[in-house]
């Protein structure tokens, strides 16, 4: 039986806002969904492991971090119109990059064979100076970077319903790290667009693969199977890391996919074929925020991970997006003898 | 000179003086208008993904624009926050000049993080005017 190394739950009870949905409970939730696996002696908690100015600096701006830190003390408010920080939103962001740090630590060493990260405040939107769209600090970069600057090559899959317009930013022109993401079009944040593909040192490492409203987990693992499945053989990734986030459910208010928990599960199995070795595969909470929702979806990726069934709802299929699984086939698959890889 | 503005409308006061500047402006130079309103993650409505339910009050947010002839005025959505909506706006109309209020609906004044003036004092890729409050 896998080992399951779990980062988590780092809730943050106290980084809230009254009615915003980025909240405590999306992380409850999610440990819920992993409690359910009863994994017992299959699952290894860890303990919080805040991250260090230095480790956050690795992809933000000092004059940021600084600033951010001040406000958070100063009693913090609205970052944007999306976007809050209370008086200890610094350690909530520094505890839930730090988590990330601590699960390939403890894969690193040997102590499971794959990782979830639960908490909070997600940070795939979070930019070099600055936050956005409920992120203040950009968690899977964080451990991306450290991973590149020892030696690694870094692939992340983000299937959150967003496009991670901050993960993309952070890496664009670095071709230690690829960033691959699934996301519905003509959406938050704007960006994710097919021709986005990486900057001039690392054209090609950026995979975006926007999908139409009401695209079902077929589209999903179809743009898996024959869009990223190249690219990971072509990139040689040494390390996978997921930007997890559940709002690709049909029950999410944020947004307009149609995927199930049951979905969740595939798309896990299938990422875990791509891993190159035991041991090298992270997942760390995005978006979700319907709780039920997420609560079923992480108990499938974390049963799929673990090799049992817990995708309590079928997979679906039928949706819109063959043709924007092509497209993006057309443009980061078929044309790419040329490539730096 | 001045051939094309673009202000941020959030719904604020602040804002609301952005766009009667900007409207001054234009009508003395001749320039035309694109108002941008950026449509955050909280603003969506299922089955409504560009925030078409937003248009109506982005109308009435920029009604002194209506004052001046309708192909010199344009107002955008555009999904992000402020500070890259109005970025994209810049490039993808050729802006010559930003027209934005000191604080949106945002944060504490004189704060520079969560202001998307301040960033786009530091960011803009065109000249920036930021119009201050009354008083």
């Amino acid at each position: 039986m896998p080992k399951l190394i779990v980062a988590g739950p780092f809730a943050a009870p106290d980084h809230v806002l009254a009615g915003h949905p980025e909240r405590p409970s999306r992380v409850t939730a999610a440990i819920a969904g992993v409690d359910d696996l009863m994994l017992d002696t299959d699952r290894i908690d860890l303990e919080t492991r805040l991250a260090t100015f230095e480790e956050l600096a690795a992809v933000h701006d000092d004059a940021y971090l600084r600033e951010l830190e001040a406000f958070c003390k100063a009693g913090g408010g609205k970052l944007d119109p999306d976007t809050y920080a209370s008086p200890v939103s610094w350690d909530a962001a520094r505890e839930a990059a730090g988590a990330g740090l601590a699960a390939v630590d403890a894969l690193a060493n040997g102590r499971g064979d794959f990782a979830f990260v639960v908490a909070r405040p997600p940070g795939h939107h979070a930019l070099p100076d600055r936050a956005m769209g409920f992120c203040l600090v950009n968690n899977v970069a964080v451990t991306a970077a450290a991973l590149a600057a020892a030696g690694e090559r870094v692939m992340i899959i983000d299937w959150d319903v967003h496009h991670g317009n901050g993960t993309q930013a952070l890496f664009w022109d670095d071709d230690r790290v690829c960033y691959v993401s699934t996301h519905q079009d003509h959406f938050y944040p704007g960006t994710g667009a097919l021709d986005e593909t990486g900057g001039p040192n690392a054209r090609g490492s950026t995979v975006n693969i926007p999908l139409p409203a009401g695209a079902t987990g077929d589209v999903m693992a179809r743009a898996l199977d024959e869009v990223v499945a190249p690219v990971v053989a072509r990139f040689g990734p040494t390390w996978m890391l997921v930007s997890a986030g559940y709002d690709a459910h049909r029950d999410d208010p944020l947004a307009d996919l149609a995927l199930s928990s049951g979905d969740f599960a595939h798309l896990a199995s299938i990422v875990r074929a791509f891993v190159p070795s035991p041991g090298r595969l992270a997942f760390f909470l995005e978006g979700g925020y319907e709780l039920d929702a997420v609560r079923a979806s992480v108990a499938a990726t974390a049963g799929a991970l673990m090799g049992s069934d817990h995708a309590v709802q079928p997979a679906t299929n039928g949706g819109p997006g063959a043709e924007a699984v092509s497209r993006a086939r057309a443009v980061h698959v078929e044309p790419r003898e040329h490539d730096l890889w | 000179m001045v051939k094309t503005i673009v202000v941020g409308v959030d719904g604020s006061l602040d804002s609301s003086r952005a766009v009667e500047w900007a409207y001054e402006l234009a009508e003395q130079v001749g320039a035309r208008v694109v108002a941008v309103h950026a449509v955050g993650l909280l603003e969506h409505e299922i089955g409504d993904p560009g925030g078409d339910h937003l248009r109506p009050r982005l109308s009435e947010w920029t009604a002194p624009l209506d004052q001046l002839p309708p192909d010199r005025v344009e107002r955008r959505l555009v999904a992000g926050d402020p500070v890259g909506a109005i970025g994209a706006a810049v490039s993808e109309c050729g802006a010559d000049l930003v027209v934005v209020g000191t604080r949106g609906i945002g944060n504490r004044h004189g704060e520079r993080l969560g202001s998307t003036s301040a960033h786009l004092a530091e960011q803009c890729a065109c000249a920036l005017v930021i119009v201050p409050r009354a008083g």
